[in-house]
């Protein structure tokens, strides 16, 4: 998981100044990607929940 | 026990929800108002925004209090993180609120108060700025209660009132799934929300209020976008508003009174299907087993301050 990833999950009272400022800082950097280039950001890809379990499962099919 | 908004069992006290909802389907009303009740689920819509917009009223409070905008976004991105947090009693102290919905999420909750202030936070003199009452304190999260006549209130909240071009406007943020356009913000006008604002903001003020700015945020997965529309209110149009709101207003009262609250079939489908077209579409005799199941107790007042 990243940095960000474990921020989100922790418990917001316990946060300091630090993990707010990570947030916001990689927030800035997305926002920073899509201005650069709209087109791209927009076109990729999110895998939805479902997929995510899907492609998670590692599975090899022996036909 | 009886919402401060009812007065022996009638509405006395209303806005823009209950007015919507009456003029909409009477049954839907009574379902909602007097009824009290709401699906179990969660709107994610709703939710969603009012965590966004709490959050951008929060920092136009923080940076009228003298706060940097650095400082004011850091408050209100730790406000929003503690609100989408669902507090339990493990070792985690709880986990993060899910929205159930593939682009309103927690994360890009966050992403979308950012990028909002990122983009207009910051005021300038060609830009939109905050009013301030004639006590200097800033315009911001005003919520009103005006006599519509002389036995109804009309109640309702402000999120932000701004002077763009010596004009003086309310702002509204709304969140969409859509691509903001003119086709976006024509829903905006009529509209009871708005028209009513438009009024209350005169009342308040004691200036004319010119119409609403309609701050838009786009939630897509990947990114969001902002855009703002005007929609303007002329006096005949709030006077139109006016005596339309209260004939549909005694029109509820009428038929609270009654106790006869007719569907409206014509509007089920409006808006991706009304919330109690579950209990409508079932026979008259096993409705209240529905409701059991699947709804849950809703305490929306007008004349609860936010």
């Amino acid at each position: 998981m990243s940095q960000v990833t474990d921020l989100f999950m922790k418990d917001p009272l316990k946060m300091t100044k630090e993990d707010l400022d990570a947030i916001i800082a990689h927030m800035r950097e997305r926002r920073a990607a899509y201005k650069s280039n709209p087109a791209a950001v927009k076109a990729t890809k999110t895998l939805t929940a479902a997929q995510k379990a899907v492609s998670g499962l590692n599975i090899e099919l022996d036909i | 026990m009886e919402k401060r908004s009812f007065r022996d069992g009638v509405q006395f006290a209303w806005d823009a929800t209950s007015l919507e909802l009456a003029q909409t389907c009477l049954r839907k009303y009574y379902y909602t108002m007097i009824r009290g009740i709401q699906p179990r689920q969660q709107n994610v819509h709703l939710l969603f925004g009012g965590l966004y917009a709490s959050a951008l009223e929060g920092y136009y409070k923080h940076k009228a209090a003298g706060a940097s905008h650095e400082d004011a976004m850091r408050s209100v991105v730790h406000t929003a993180l503690i609100n989408s947090w669902v507090r339990d009693e493990s070792p985690a102290g709880g986990y993060p609120m899910t929205f159930d919905h593939a682009a309103k999420t927690r994360p890009n909750l966050i992403r979308t108060i950012v990028w909002y202030l990122e983009q207009y936070g910051e005021e300038t003199e060609d830009g939109l700025t905050t009013y301030h009452l004639a006590d200097g304190t800033p315009a911001v999260e005003l919520s009103f209660n005006l006599e519509l006549s002389e036995d109804i209130l009309y109640c309702g909240h402000l999120d932000r009132v701004s002077d763009f071009g010596g004009k003086l406007y309310v702002v509204d943020q709304k969140t969409t799934g859509s691509t903001i356009g003119p086709y976006f913000f024509d829903q905006f006008n009529p509209s009871n929300q708005m028209t009513g604002y438009a009024w209350a903001g005169k009342v308040i003020l004691k200036s004319p209020v010119h119409g609403v700015i309609i701050d838009a945020a786009q939630i897509a997965i990947n990114f969001t976008e902002f855009g703002r529309g005007v929609t303007t209110r002329t006096e005949s149009q709030i006077a139109e508003w006016h005596e339309s709101a209260l004939w549909t207003i005694n029109l509820a009262r009428h038929a609270t009174e009654m106790e006869k609250f007719p569907m409206n079939a014509s509007s089920c489908g409006n808006y991706g299907g009304c919330p109690f077209r579950r209990v409508c579409s079932r026979p008259q005799h096993v409705r209240e087993n529905f409701i059991k199941a699947d709804y849950t107790e809703h305490n929306w007042d007008p004349l609860e301050a936010r």
